[in-house]
């Protein structure tokens, strides 16, 4: 190959580097899935929250790590942990008193929440049945995401 | 007012309970005495550990009682049990749900009966540690609720302390004349899960801090006045039955919880002698204990018929309200 050739090719790579990624086809992130959130939920957590944007920040932290936790716990190679609704609130209780100070505005996730978890169990019922486990963490998702609309 | 004891010191009974290997009574072994070392970090600055913390959320109206006779025993475990399991629910979150406080008297009939293997024991007061350990591991402990309508025995209605109802079962045990082992079943319900036996502070403070009182039993007596920062100085022969339910590190040193009614301990409760604070702490339990040295624990603890309550089993769950808690 004589040298010009060479010199040729090296300019026309400088030359299309830049544009390499219109060329190569590159992997494109996934479509995160929008969550339809119910207006039983959305509407109480923006009254409430409408004040206090912080706080909607902070809950949609602690709700979003409930619901990764309560997800991977199905896959833990030595089986579930989380078996019943009060394994549930016993990871609650963890996770709201974790925090260095008590965040406020604990009473409206209650009042907004509340009724939807009760619906599902209260005691010992088991979470890996009756499809209990999804439906928890979808009102903690759904609800990290509509207090995260308040936060923002 | 009489102030009763009942502690019976019995090497021998000691050994064959800690060598029973159906009864989970035993010594702690080197990799488990280490862990509660490790466990009870002495840093002088850390804040003391109170149990009392835990009964006090749930249980405000909670007053220390008075044993009528000479029982301790059934008195320190009772308190024993009561400290550990509201420090599950309490400390460890365990979903339990509390019933209230723990039943001295079929503790003590338990301990002199029926953890023996006999089927009376006279009406002479006292009972041996293992032997307590024994009843509440191998039969178990039922809280001071009407038991009546369960076992269909109006005896076994145990709301209100009695003292007649505790000497008599101390002689026909656990559950009296009448019983025919039904109350005795119905302990079986709820065992007390692990009873190690606890030779040392370290060990001690290590159960505390774990959330497991201690009981001890020992013929070291104390005065009735607690000093500036809270300790009652060791004074003449007790041999009684106790429980530890705390543990500080300032000046180190064990709470000690007594059975002598809201009548003991007067004076400071607690006072740091590093920063000079003082703790306004839940009255009731100050007026019924007192800090004690290190090196009085260790003395204590070393005539070997003391133990660590290790949790209650099989205990009903509460159910959630979802509302609250938040």
């Amino acid at each position: 190959m004589n040298r010009k050739l060479l010199g040729l090719l090296l300019a026309i790579a400088a030359v299309a580097l830049p544009f390499a990624n219109r060329i190569i086809p590159q992997p494109t992130p996934d479509p995160q899935p929008v969550i339809e959130i119910p207006t039983s939920i959305e509407s109480p957590i923006k009254k409430g929250f409408a004040d206090s944007k912080q706080d909607a920040g902070y809950w949609a932290g602690l709700l979003y790590g409930m619901a990764r936790t309560i997800e991977l716990d199905a896959k833990h190679p030595q089986g579930a942990r989380l078996k019943t609704m009060l394994d549930v609130a016993a990871l609650r209780d963890w996770v709201v008193a974790c925090p260095p100070f008590k965040i406020a505005k604990g009473d409206v996730i209650g009042q907004t929440i509340g009724p939807e978890l009760a619906k599902l169990g209260s005691s010992d019922e088991p979470l890996d049945s009756e499809d209990r486990r999804s439906k928890v963490v979808t009102i903690f998702n759904m609800t990290a995401n509509a207090l995260e609309r308040v936060a923002k | 007012m009489i102030l009763h004891l009942g502690w019976t010191p019995d090497p021998d009974a000691v050994d064959l309970v800690l060598n029973d290997t159906q009864t989970p009574v035993f010594r702690m072994s080197a990799d488990q005495e280490r862990m509660m070392r490790q466990e009870a970090w002495a840093d002088d600055k850390k804040p003391p550990v109170i149990l009392f913390d835990h009964l006090k959320h749930l249980e405000p109206t909670w007053v220390r009682g008075n044993q009528g006779l000479g029982s301790c025993v059934g008195w320190g475990w009772e308190l024993g049990t009561t400290l550990s399991v509201a420090s599950d629910i309490r400390l460890k979150l365990r979903p339990w749900h509390w019933q209230g406080a723990y039943a001295t008297e079929p503790f003590y009939g338990g301990a002199r009966v029926e953890a023996r293997g006999i089927k009376q024991a006279g009406y002479r007061d006292g009972a041996v540690g293992a032997y307590a350990a024994k009843f509440a591991t191998k039969w178990g402990a039922v809280p001071r609720i009407d038991l009546s309508l369960l076992s269909k025995n109006k005896e076994h209605d145990l709301r209100v302390y009695s003292a007649n109802k505790e000497k008599e079962w101390g002689n026909f045990g656990c559950g009296g004349a009448f019983d025919k082992d039904v109350l005795d079943q119905i302990c079986k319900l709820t065992p007390v899960i692990e009873a190690p036996l606890c030779t040392s502070f370290q060990a001690a403070a290590g159960l505390i801090e774990s959330g497991f009182p201690v009981v001890v039993c020992s013929d070291q007596g104390f005065s009735d006045r607690r000093d500036q920062y809270g300790f009652v100085s060791p004074r003449g022969i007790w041999y009684h039955c106790m429980c530890f339910a705390g543990v500080r590190y300032d000046r180190p040193g064990l709470l000690l919880a007594n059975s002598w009614g809201n009548s003991w301990g007067l004076g400071n409760w607690y006072k740091s002698t590093k920063t000079g604070e003082s703790i306004d702490y839940w009255p009731e339990a100050q007026k019924c204990s007192g800090w004690v040295d290190a090196n009085v624990c260790d003395k204590m603890l070393k005539q070997q018929d003391s133990y660590g309550v290790c949790g209650v089993g099989g205990l009903k769950r509460r159910s959630v309200n979802w509302t609250k808690g938040w």
